[in-house]
């Protein structure tokens, strides 16, 4: 047999399959020529790792700052684009895309192209839906979502007039100039003819700090502190800041950031939805009276007045409850949430309650989604509760999965050296000895080194080959001074 | 065992496809994440490519290109093969720029001229990177191909996707390339590595 250079490569970066790794180890040991270039590869590949260094805080800094206008162009960019993809589908998304100018650009050429683009689009809908129903520039005294009601009743052109009406008087009232949007997040030029079609509610919006934002007689709003949306919906931000994610008729989706939110929302139309989210939480509602409140990191709370609402927790398998009138309901933050499930976790082993600790691990794995903080914890706990319940197959699979993840390097060093360890439990020494080669190409300086050399030397005790000398050569050039490493060095003297 | 401050990778975001939804729906969280989730991966590749010669603007200018255009990206791709394509195509063009495109072998004592720190690189060559020095030697395509591939993981077919090459190309390269680097390895003989098949 022959050992091609990209088999020791494959071998060297622990990519090959173990039954063949087993054959080409084999045969290196009998092949100084094999032994020597190996060793090279494996030299060349624990140097391979050593290439990815961490940045410097500096550079990162410094980088980021230069990023941030870019971030914050290319954020309103996506968003601008995921409303028009909301309002006219993908297709005509590109089609518009090919002469609207993009952020960055000025002068008279933006102009143009803006105005050209919003008259055409407002003779379009002009011509669509016809004279009589396109109202006045005139903001209702009248709050729309009156229309809106009125519309389920009558005919579908009502239902027309109600979603025009809406999106017109809202988003002044909403965003007025006064606000501290982001540069280049203005959906529209001041005065562009298309502020007469409504289209403009479509746009997104993206601003934070709505406590700022003082509203006026003209925004429609009831009392100062107070928005209205699209929808009709009524929002008290006195004391939130909060960004608008879509603010259609039919559709209306916040962010709450920080602060209470208090939402009087009328009767939707068909489908019709609003959306409360915050970081714990997904506030869904018909059409009542609540207050969302994210005033505290671990939680958030949300109190009914009228109606129902349905309140999703964040995270996947998380509970979803419907809260009633008169009702409060708290949900913990995601991470106050896995937090807690790893303290039962941990107080059931402690407890040896394997079962329960069991479905606390996997809840968490299900829950976090594989994003959990401790994923890569959990993991490794759950494999020794595999392992102690006689399931090593499963926690032998476990433990390769985190030793090849992504995860932060003590948890795949641990990964790999248990996995030696369950190999060794099992007999199965060929694996153990595979297991901790890997381990010592890929963690050369890791925190079971020591471990790892010793049972080198051991399970080629008293052999006189070369991969046996040199084991016992690494651990003795490493750990000899060591009374257990010299013990182990004593006992497995060459024969 | 738990020691959440030293995670290497942004946890709020690493599954693809919620990065990939906040980046097209413009979530500042998102294009953060992806920062910070591509920030080492970015950086050592045009550290290997450029070594410490406008790393920094390459970096920053690599970001720039993935930020304006995600929204064209459609997914054909694994997001890293895309980034690594877009960090791939700012290096390369850099050298160019350089002309430093073709592959040097001369000896160190001929890359003085360069600009090249004799003295430091000896030092490294002495030490345990022994694997830099060589890769600076290699042709920037092998380099990268290398890199990819025993750094990053990335397979021959997404290596291919990167430099918009067969897959077949890629692992011949990788394989000249393993071949090349094993030969002027120091403690392997040089006859015994040029002819393995």
């Amino acid at each position: 047999m022959s050992c091609p250079t990209a088999e020791l490569f494959d071998l060297a970066d622990g990519q090959m399959p173990v039954s063949r790794a087993q054959e080409v180890r084999a045969h290196v040991r009998g092949c100084a020529d094999c032994q020597e270039r190996l060793a090279a590869a494996e030299a060349m590949m624990t140097q391979a790792m050593a290439l990815r260094q961490p940045v410097d805080a500096e550079m990162d800094a410094r980088l980021w700052q230069a990023l941030a206008p870019e971030v914050e162009l290319a954020g309103a960019r996506a968003r601008k684009r995921a409303a028009w993809r909301e309002l006219l589908g993908r297709r005509a998304v590109d089609v518009l895309e090919l002469a609207w100018p993009r952020e960055g650009e000025n002068g008279w050429r933006v102009w143009i192209a803006r105005a050209a683009w919003t008259g055409a689009l407002a003779a379009i809908l002009f011509a669509v839906l016809g004279p009589d129903v396109v109202p006045e520039r005139a903001v209702d005294a009248e709050p729309a979502p009156m229309l809106a009601a009125e519309g389920a009743a009558d005919a579908s052109s009502n239902a027309q007039a109600a979603a025009i009406v809406h999106a017109v008087s809202p988003p002044r009232s909403v965003f007025p100039t006064t606000a501290s949007a982001p540069a280049g997040t203005e959906p529209f030029a001041p005065g562009a003819a298309i502020l007469a079609t409504g289209v403009p509610a479509a746009a997104p919006h993206h601003v934070r700090g709505w406590r700022h934002v003082a509203a006026t007689a003209d925004s429609g709003a009831t009392t100062p502190g107070q928005a209205l949306l699209a929808c009709g919906a009524i929002v008290d931000l006195t004391e939130a800041s909060a960004t608008l994610v879509h603010n259609l008729p039919t559709d209306a989706e916040m962010e709450l950031d920080d602060g209470r939110v208090v939402v009087r929302v009328p009767t939707l139309p068909i489908g019709g939805k609003l959306v409360v989210r915050t970081a714990d939480a997904v506030v869904q509602v018909k059409g009542t009276a609540f207050a969302v409140d994210k005033r505290n990191k671990d939680w958030t709370t949300v109190e009914v007045f009228e109606g129902v609402v349905q309140v999703d927790a964040v995270g996947h398998g998380r509970e979803t409850v419907q809260v009633h009138a008169g009702e409060t309901r708290r949900v913990d933050s995601l991470d106050a949430y896995l937090h807690k499930l790893i303290g039962e976790l941990d107080d059931a082993v402690a407890a040896g309650r394997l079962e329960v600790a069991y479905e606390k691990a996997q809840r968490y794995l299900l829950v976090a989604g594989g994003d959990g903080p401790d994923v890569d914890d959990v993991q490794l706990r759950l494999g020794g509760i595999l392992s102690r319940t006689g399931q090593t197959t499963e926690a032998a699979r476990l433990y390769r999965t985190v030793a090849d993840g992504d995860g932060p390097v003590y948890a795949r060093q641990n990964a790999l050296a248990v996995l030696a360890v369950l190999h060794r439990d099992a007999e199965r020494l060929d694996a153990e000895r595979t297991t901790w080669d890997e381990y010592l190409v890929r963690f050369p300086d890791g925190l079971y080194v020591r471990e790892a050399l010793a049972r080198q030397v051991e399970l080629s005790c008293g052999g006189a080959d070369p991969s046996a000398e040199r084991a016992r050569r690494n651990l003795s050039a490493r750990f000899g001074q060591e009374p257990t490493a010299a013990a182990v060095l004593e006992r497995c003297r060459p024969r | 065992m738990a020691n959440a401050s030293i995670h290497m990778l942004p946890m709020d975001v690493v599954d693809e496809e919620r990065l990939l939804a906040g980046l097209r729906a413009g979530s500042p969280e998102a294009f953060r994440s992806l920062y910070r989730l591509y920030l080492p991966k970015v950086a050592s590749l045009c550290r290997v490519l450029l070594r410490d010669v406008g790393v920094e603007d390459a970096i920053q200018d690599t970001f720039l290109r993935v930020f304006r255009n995600v929204q064209q990206f459609r997914g054909d791709s694994r997001l890293t093969t895309w980034v690594h394509r877009i960090a791939t195509n700012v290096c390369l063009s850099e050298l160019r720029q350089r002309g430093l495109w073709r592959a040097r072998h001369d000896d160190l004592a001929g890359e003085v001229d360069d600009g090249r720190d004799f003295e430091a690189e000896l030092a490294l060559k002495q030490s345990s990177a022994q694997l830099q020095v060589l890769l600076d030697d290699l042709d920037p395509v092998k380099r990268t191909t290398f890199f990819l591939h025993h750094v990053e993981g990335l397979t021959a077919a997404e290596i291919g996707v990167v430099l918009g090459e067969q897959r077949g190309t890629v692992l011949k390269r990788l394989q000249r390339t393993r071949e090349d680097l094993l030969a002027r390895w120091p403690n392997v003989a040089t006859e015994q590595a040029g002819g393995r098949p």
